[in-house]
């Protein structure tokens, strides 16, 4: 009768490890299981369709243990909530798809999540786009409080961009969190290095619309 | 002593070692005097002196116990369990999701291969049973095979149907569906409240879902006899255009 090989311990536990890797290696390469938070976000670019895009810039998202991530492509820029849990790996969640407009002067989003603490309500609320006119400077974001809330105003420099691949550049604003506000609008303004507007953009009214 | 006595003395010493391995230490112990033995009784020594010969040669069964220990090293036996646990763990994660990818993969393989067993527009019926007929949404049904690729992902009409053929103007249906040219890939979900489809003339063109099934689905449009329909799909930086040829047959002579 032939003899079995013997398998030795050391033998033994390296090929457990060999298929351990391969099973991880696959979940992640199949989206099972992301052990990045970037294979997470090429899932969710396959699910509604949108070209692949690349990491700019994330903001911490309190109360919610999650991270606002902006990346951006050719057409289209994207913010949405990653978080990590050891039973499901990197998920991303909530994400809003910008398309971005080459004739428009910049893109511009808002991107709001509520959470409730305590019987109150508070809106943490982030304005993210893409400036497409190089000739525009600095943008101004105007949020004001219609019913509850506070009036709110931002300007964006140059330096406060962020500049992704081929030169474009990104913006990605966090308001100050407002509590029990209900009714608001959001407009962004595009300056030219003059002074003079480029455009009003009005996000927070249901399609964002030019003034 | 015997030489099941010895054997079993050798397996006493013995510490964390498996069931498998515990066997395999007895019948390598056994075989090994097994052969001293033979080689022994072959030289012409008789049976009782050929054993004591071969167990004094063994040595002692406590040192050998304590060597055997040795040869098996408990770290690995660690490793090995860790990584079976882990690899457990990992696979009842990953159940419910690759469930859910198989559920893709089957998708993507019907809609390229057999789309109608998804989504078949001539089993459709918006009012269902009317005075014990059931009503089609099309009555006129005809197979066309037009796929358009963008992203790794092909749009297909696979079927064209018309309402009422023979009216002037009448309703036109065709079944569309999505599938990743990468048959293990992801396939995109179209939601019918982001479809932003567009026909000719600025006549709407609705996309319409009769299933959970988000990558079959129909869509319809107003045509006069005779025309095409005609629609596109633009969104992301992806486009599909289509002007599928309709099933006119007797009304256009």
């Amino acid at each position: 009768m032939r003899k079995r090989p013997t398998v030795t311990r050391r033998r033994a536990a390296l090929r457990w490890l060999v298929a351990l890797c391969l099973l991880a290696a696959a979940s992640h390469v199949l989206g099972w299981y992301c052990m990045t938070p970037k294979r997470a976000l090429r899932s969710m670019e396959r699910t509604f369709f949108t070209e692949q895009t690349e990491f700019l810039a994330r903001v911490e998202l309190p109360y919610f243990s999650q991270e606002l991530r902006l990346s951006g492509g050719p057409d289209v820029t994207l913010l949405a909530g990653y978080s990590f849990s050891w039973r499901s790996g990197w998920q991303g969640s909530n994400m809003v798809i910008l398309e971005r407009q080459r004739d428009w002067p910049f893109t511009a989003e808002w991107y709001g999540r509520m959470a409730v603490r305590d019987h109150v309500y508070t809106e943490y609320s982030y304005i993210f786009g893409c400036v497409e006119d190089p000739a525009v400077t600095e943008l101004e974001i105007v949020y004001t409080a219609i019913r509850g809330g506070h009036d709110q105003t931002a300007r964006l420099a140059a330096r406060d961009w962020i500049t992704g691949e081929n030169g474009r550049r990104y913006f990605l604003y966090a308001m100050e969190p407002e509590e029990e506000s209900w009714e608001r609008c959001c407009s962004v303004t595009g300056y030219l290095a003059d002074g003079t507007a480029a455009g009003t953009l009005q996000i927070l009214d249901g399609r964002p619309y030019w003034e | 002593m015997t030489r099941r006595e010895y054997t079993a003395r050798v397996l006493i010493c013995l510490r964390r070692v498996t069931r498998q391995e515990r066997e395999a230490i007895q019948a390598e112990i056994d075989g090994h005097m097994e052969d001293h033995i033979c080689a022994l009784l072959g030289l012409g020594y008789p049976p009782e002196l050929a054993e004591e010969r071969t167990l004094a040669l063994m040595g002692d069964p406590a040192e050998v116990g304590q060597e055997l220990n040795r040869q098996y090293p408990f770290r690995w036996l660690a490793v090995k369990w860790g990584a079976i646990v882990l690899m457990l763990a990992l696979a009842l994660l990953v159940a419910r999701p690759a469930w859910t990818w198989a559920g893709v993969v089957s998708d993507n393989l019907w809609n390229r291969f057999a789309p109608t067993h998804q989504l078949d527009l001539r089993e459709l019926s918006l009012e269902g049973y009317v005075d014990g007929k059931y009503v089609r949404i099309a009555s006129d049904v005809a197979e066309v095979d037009l796929r358009q690729t963008d992203g790794g992902v092909t749009m297909r009409v696979y079927q064209a149907g018309l309402e009422v053929p023979l009216a002037p103007k009448t309703e036109a249906w065709v079944s569309v569906c999505l599938y990743s040219e990468n048959p293990f890939g992801e396939t995109p979900q179209i939601y019918g409240d982001v479809i932003d489809m567009t026909g000719p003339l600025g006549r709407e063109v609705t996309c319409t879902f009769f299933s959970g099934v988000k990558r079959s689905f129909t869509v319809r449009g107003q045509v006069r006899r005779g025309e095409e329909l005609r629609f596109t799909y633009e969104q992301y930086g992806h486009r599909f255009d289509f002007s599928v040829p309709l099933p006119w047959g007797e009304a256009l002579s």
